[in-house]
């Protein structure tokens, strides 16, 4: 019996020992050797020109939600109380943005509904170009401080 | 609107698509859980608000999503103190080495393949901001949860909670819950204070109070259950103090800076588990929670769930890759360490699939993960969808690993009054399903004359119904006080059945189930049943007499059925047949046949009705061999007559006068149409004077007399 036990408190050892072994090992490996990509989460108010005309001459907010290197997030305007919003989904490179969407919810009229946003996130501000319609316009914005989120239960 | 107005309507909106979705998923045999989730799910961005976007904003602005949280997280909160609650030490006796090993296994081998994805998924999906450690931590706590409340229900549903598997698979879950809980606590203090080193000092502190609750707060909570065994009943005073209890207790694991749950789930567990204490509780406290708060818990849920975000190719590959880790790593190391320890594939497996149900407890994890930012939505959506597909999965799986017929052969007797003690040979077998013994006697006394000796057996069946996923009377412990109870009204019955020699042959049978016809055949099936012998009553919504659950028995039956109309004669010393020349009929006379030999005073009649005047017998050649096979004594008590008349019924109903029991087949001849008992029957049972008994044949070549002449085979002789 006493054997038996002894067995067991054995096993129990090495098998909660090897997953801490592997777990100390995964760990220090992730925190040393892999990087995640930088946080670029947040509300972005953008400035911009050369833009198409139903986005012309009004403030744009920049929407992302990250998932790692997957962005999802949408564009919108700023004075829009209607809620409509551009949706946009891309991929994030280093710090470089890369964003595609349809413009149709806000530009019903637009012959060629795609478009592109590309910039480069520099700590709380980003810059860079939003094509559409043919058009190519240069954007600059900074982050939105929002106030921390509510956590679950806390 | 005023955002009181708007949490109200869109409570309302998620606890009636929460029951409806419910509902759909009881259809199909899955747990209430998938429906709430996918009700849930429904609400959020995933379909409404890609559907109707505007509609959506509108309905669930992000001004009110905090108090939804707050009614979620203290539906959460109630909900894990439920959970403790029924958490019962029991679990952790039986075959408790074995249920270690399993269950640290099955969770050691999924955390160590979660930690390893992590590598993987932590760069594609995680951000710079969260700590490499949490992450993985928390990957790894998610694929080793299995969810104990979904699994016990499934247990009880499956009626496993008294075999080996479901012990075993109980015990398991219930060290895998107290285990994958603490390592989520460790996850979320190391997430807190963004180091290992750091949570030191909060795994600390909970051990400190893990110990304080275990001894001074047991100790405490005993004097209550001493105040409440003394005054008899649950008063509001003490309901009071309880529910103060869950909320200091949760206040306190918050302030340790591990979880409020923890501290909720705790005080559930510690509370002594006096079982009507236990019982009262659970059903004051899980009416509101369950119908009101915890929906609101899953609508939280799926609002942050966007299923959407899975809009590439890549991306449900990778979530695809989520679930086979999940599953493999739960499956696979549940499986080696069952068979380690000796248990044989079958069980191995069915508990395989059993431990892999992550279900509510899944979604615990995920909201804790999301809100602490460790988690992102896009892998949040993924393991919600893991979560689903591995609870989605696990009934049939277990159907098919573990089929109904095995867990006859592996029930643990509790008292020996069930299924076991049974004689070795049973010729004869007669499953009596009984909604309430105190009401039914008469049924099981037929029963008991036409199973006529004691090589024959009869099983009243009595299937309980629980229509709720959650309630205490789901749980395994629930089950088993509404199972004892049943059995104890039964064997009240039994003992008061005569004769009392027979008393013996009478096995009960109780069970839970959900669709009570469907059960009452497969277990027919199961026991190998000669005849199921049902009850008449009155369906409340139809106008047909033999409708409901008897009309679905009789319809989907694969065995010879009996249908009996009590009207209170308990003697049977003479007997009537109307006999209309089918295969109903012969049963019908065969049954007559067999409580005439096992009643010496009894006499039996034969009404044989054909469409045109015969001198002859219209009696088949099978019965009319029969008969003559009888011995002298019983078949000189057999009086047969036969009339060619157009209203055989009223007839019947007028021979009817003179006699304890009328026999009639269900033929066209009563106006029956094919297997469905109708209008005609109807008016016979009505208007039939004597007790009736309508029978229904199955098969063809069944005999119901065989067993009686000692045939070695039931097929030699048909009748």
């Amino acid at each position: 019996m006493a054997n038996h036990r002894l067995n067991h408190l054995t096993f129990y050892g090495i098998a909660i020992g090897s997953v801490l072994a592997l777990f100390k090992f995964v760990s220090t490996y992730g925190e040393t050797q892999i990087k995640a990509p930088v946080n670029v989460n947040g509300v972005y108010e953008l400035q911009s020109n050369n833009l198409p005309s139903c986005l012309a001459g009004q403030p744009l907010e920049l929407d992302i939600e990250q998932s790692g290197v997957y962005l999802f997030g949408h564009l919108a305007l700023n004075s829009d109380k209607a809620l409509k919003k551009i949706p946009l989904s891309g991929n994030l490179e280093g710090n470089k943005v890369v964003m595609k969407g349809d413009l149709e919810s806000i530009c019903p009229d637009a012959k060629d509904p795609d478009v592109i946003l590309k910039g480069e996130i520099t700590d709380k501000t980003i810059v860079g170009n939003l094509e559409a319609q043919a058009l190519q316009g240069n954007f600059s914005g900074t982050k939105k401080i929002l106030p921390e989120k509510e956590t679950g239960g806390h | 609107m005023s955002t009181i107005v708007l949490v109200l309507i869109q409570v309302l909106l998620v606890i009636g698509l929460s029951r409806l979705m419910g509902l759909v998923c009881r259809s199909i045999k899955q747990p209430l859980v998938i429906g709430e989730i996918i009700a849930g799910i429904m609400l959020g961005p995933s379909l409404l608000g890609l559907i109707f976007p505007q509609f959506s904003g509108k309905l669930f602005p992000t001004e009110t999503l905090p108090y939804l949280n707050i009614l979620s997280q203290i539906g959460l909160i109630f909900f894990m103190f439920l959970i403790g609650l029924e958490l019962n030490p029991k679990y952790l006796k039986g075959r408790l080495n074995i249920a270690i090993l399993v269950s640290h296994v099955s969770i050691l081998v999924p955390f160590s393949l979660g930690s390893i994805l992590a590598l993987l998924l932590y760069p594609l999906v995680s951000n710079n901001q969260v700590n490499f450690t949490a992450f993985a931590l928390f990957l790894g706590a998610a694929m080793s949860i299995t969810a104990f409340p979904v699994l016990a229900r499934i247990i009880t549903e499956n009626n496993l909670q008294r075999t080996r598997l479901g012990t075993l698979a109980l015990t398991c879950a219930a060290v895998d819950d107290v285990t994958a809980w603490c390592v989520l606590a460790v996850a979320i203090a190391v997430v807190r204070t963004k180091s290992v080193v750091g949570a030191f000092p909060t795994i600390v502190l909970s051990l400190i109070y893990i110990g304080l609750m275990v001894t001074v707060g047991r100790w405490l909570l005993e004097k209550l259950v001493i105040h409440y065994q003394r005054l008899g009943k649950l008063n509001q005073l003490t309901v009071a103090v309880i529910y103060m209890g869950v909320v200091i207790s949760a206040l306190i694991t918050e302030f340790i800076g591990i979880h409020l749950i923890f501290g909720a789930f705790l005080f559930g567990a510690v509370m002594p588990k006096d079982p009507h204490l236990i019982k009262e509780l659970a059903e004051k406290t899980e009416d509101f929670v369950l119908i009101f708060l915890l929906p609101v818990f899953f609508a939280y849920s799926g609002l942050r769930t966007e299923i959407g975000l899975l809009n590439r190719p890549e991306l449900w590959a990778l979530c695809a890759l989520v679930v086979i880790v999940a599953i493999l790593g739960k499956y696979v190391g549940t499986f080696i360490a069952a068979r380690v320890s000796g248990i044989d594939k079958r069980e191995a497996s069915a508990l395989g699939w059993l431990m892999n149900t992550r279900g509510l407890t899944e979604l615990i994890v995920l909201n804790i993960g999301l809100s602490l930012g460790v988690i992102s939505p896009l892998l949040f959506t993924m393991l919600v969808i893991m979560a689903l597909v591995t609870t989605f999965m696990t009934s049939p799986l277990l159907e098919w690993t573990y089929p109904k017929e095995q867990i006859k052969l592996n029930i643990v007797s509790e008292d020996g009054s069930d299924e076991s003690g049974e004689p070795e040979v049973i010729d004869y077998r007669i499953l009596v399903p009984v909604a309430n013994p105190k009401t039914q006697k008469g049924l099981v006394e037929i029963a008991l004359a036409i199973a006529g000796n004691t090589t024959s057996a009869v099983y009243p069946l009595s299937l309980l119904e629980i229509e709720e996923d959650y309630q205490f009377k789901s749980t395994p412990d629930g089950a088993n006080q509404l199972i004892r109870n049943q059995r104890k009204r039964l064997g009240e019955l039994v003992e008061s059945l005569e004769p009392s020699h027979l008393q013996k042959i009478v096995h009960p049978i109780v069970r839970i189930s959900r669709d009570v016809p469907k059960e009452t055949t497969t277990i027919a099936q199961m026991q190998q049943a000669d005849l199921i012998l049902v009850g008449w009553h009155r369906p409340a919504f139809s106008d047909n007499f033999l409708g409901g659950r008897v009309g679905k028995i009789l319809n989907s039956s694969r065995v010879d059925v009996a249908v009996y109309v009590d009207k209170g004669f308990n003697s049977f010393n003479s007997i009537l047949v109307a006999y209309a020349q089918t295969v109903h009929d012969d049963l019908g006379l065969s049954l007559g046949l067999r409580i005439l030999m096992s009643h010496p005073d009894c006499h039996l009649s034969v009404l044989c009705f054909s469409q045109t005047e015969s001198k002859e017998h219209d009696i088949s050649s099978e019965v009319k061999n029969m008969i003559e096979l009888l011995p002298p004594e019983v078949s000189r008590r057999i009086a047969i007559s036969c009339l060619a008349v157009n209203e055989p019924i009223q007839v019947v109903v007028e021979a009817s006068r003179d006699v304890d029991l009328t026999i009639a087949g269900t033929s066209r001849t009563w106006g029956v149409e094919k297997q469905t008992l109708g209008f005609y029957t109807d008016k016979i049972a009505q208007n039939s004077h004597s007790s009736l008994l309508i029978t229904r044949r199955y098969s063809p070549v069944m005999s119901h007399l065989s067993s009686l002449f000692n045939s070695p085979t039931k097929s030699e002789v048909n009748i």
